[in-house]
């Protein structure tokens, strides 16, 4: 145990290492308040599709050589986001069908780009900490890290102040509008938020994985909680304490940053699943 | 036959256990005596030895995109040995490259051994493991920078229980056919 405090200790010297617990709590946060507003609005694979639009877009800013590759990634995730979830009724191609189609043929293209045209020396290693975020989390600039608090608390800062509207769209969007809310407009700031996050979780868990961030947290608690807000502050807690846990055990023991944070959520389903059985899912 | 396999495997698990009391022991080979005077510890800025993947990947990438807090300091650092010939230049370059399982996820780091040697004569073989320390530089090449560590010397590092693992496997696959886990192709992923 005092060999893993002394090597904590050591590796926290290092500042990439104080960026990537900083910014991977931050980022843990931000998609597990999301993350209980889309399971239950029975999007919890938008994540992944998401993702996988920000991949393709990825591939297009490294191939263009953009100075910084989030001018094009979050304006084009944003708008796939908004096309997603604020078509409603009148899409022609709706819900998990039309996810599949951006997810698959982003990445097929962004792959595809990358091939046929990337000058990376190690094209490999670029898309496979791109897909599966194994040490992407550790090469953050301060800019970058900077970046990421800004939007965090941003995102933070809209579920806090638009509570009771993202609670009334989430659970009856119908009833919603016909209080007087404007469902549209929320539904498409949950949309804009959704995006930005899925952006930023890329750098932690990798694109494959990113709905693990999204999914597992809101779903261990609903296990033992059953009111939203308890739902989404158990949530919270849960996601930012796995995120921080997988950080520091892969930096430990040298595993993938984010595979490693997706089995401590995991973990935490199963136990937060026992506990559930157990109790009976009565806590409030 | 399936005593025969057992037995084979027991006696495999039995000299791993007689090989771990000597997992501690690495064999290192000096392929140059001013280099084993300068391993002082004290000496080196930034040690990539005994330092898991994760973070030689992200310290080399550090390295790599703030170059200016790193020249001048010297660097210890442990991984294979590679060469890559550029036929353009007309020379090759010596790299120690550190990979994750996948073997996706690696980061290199180019060396030059000061003084007049030879390729393959005075190396060590390609895909060996070595150690490499040296005052972390820049050069220009065709318009562009390039960092690389400057060093006195090689250590190829030999790992005797992985050694001893090779021996017991192909001891057992000779006497008594093929049993599960003693296939030589394996045997490859033992040396790391």
């Amino acid at each position: 145990m005092t060999n893993i405090i002394t090597t904590l200790q050591t590796y926290f010297a290092y500042p990439f290492v104080r960026y990537a617990f900083i910014v991977g709590i931050l980022i843990a946060l931000c998609s597990s308040l999301l993350g209980v507003t889309l399971v239950l609005k029975r999007f919890s694979f938008i994540g992944d599709g998401l993702s996988h639009v920000a991949f393709g877009a990825m591939c297009v800013a490294t191939v263009l050589k953009l100075s910084d590759n989030m001018l094009l990634i979050l304006p084009v995730t944003i708008f796939c986001a908004v096309l997603l979830l604020c078509q409603g009724q009148r899409a022609k191609i709706k819900g998990d069908a039309a996810i599949a189609m951006l997810s698959v043929g982003s990445l097929a293209v962004g792959y595809l780009i990358m091939n046929m045209f990337s000058g990376s020396a190690n094209l490999a290693g670029d898309v496979c900490s791109t897909l599966f975020g194994s040490t992407s989390i550790l090469t953050l600039t301060q800019q970058e890290v900077i970046l990421c608090a800004v939007l965090s608390l941003l995102v933070v800062a809209i579920f806090v102040l638009f509570y009771n509207k993202i609670f009334a769209v989430t659970f009856d969007e119908d009833f919603a509008r016909a209080t007087g809310v404007n469902a549209g407009a929320y539904n498409l700031l949950i949309a804009v938020t959704i995006a930005v996050i899925i952006v930023l979780a890329m750098n932690l868990v990798g694109s494959l994985l990113i709905s693990a961030l999204v999914v597992f947290p809101a779903l261990s608690a609903m296990r033992v909680f059953k009111s939203f807000r308890s739902v989404t502050i158990c949530a919270a807690v849960l996601s930012v304490t796995c995120a921080a846990l997988g950080i520091l055990i892969s930096v430990v023991a040298g595993t993938p940053v984010g595979s490693t944070v997706v089995v401590a959520d995991m973990a935490a389903f199963a136990v937060f699943t026992f506990v559930g059985r157990l109790s009976g899912g009565v806590a409030k | 036959m399936k005593m025969r396999i057992l037995a084979c495997c027991i006696a495999a698990l039995l000299l791993c256990g007689c090989a771990k009391g000597q997992s501690s022991s690495r064999e290192t080979v000096v392929l140059s005596p001013s280099a084993a005077q300068s391993q002082s510890e004290d000496d080196i800025d930034v040690d990539l030895v005994g330092v898991n993947s994760n973070m030689i990947y992200a310290q080399v990438y550090e390295m790599m995109t703030r170059p200016e807090d790193y020249l001048g300091k010297t660097v210890r650092i442990e991984g294979e040995f590679k060469v890559y010939a550029n036929e353009e230049l007309n020379k090759s370059n010596y790299v120690v490259l550190i990979a994750d399982a996948l073997a996706c996820c690696q980061q290199g780091m180019e060396f030059i051994w000061k003084g007049e040697h030879k390729f393959p004569d005075d190396y060590p073989e390609p895909n060996s493991t070595v150690q490499v320390t040296g005052t972390y530089q820049s050069y220009e090449e065709n318009g562009g920078t390039y960092y690389y560590l400057e060093t006195d010397g090689i250590l190829e590092v030999k790992s005797a229980f992985s050694s001893a693992i090779l021996k017991a496997s192909f001891c057992c696959c000779v006497r008594g056919g093929w049993p599960l886990g003693c296939l030589p192709a394996r045997s490859s992923f033992l040396f790391v």
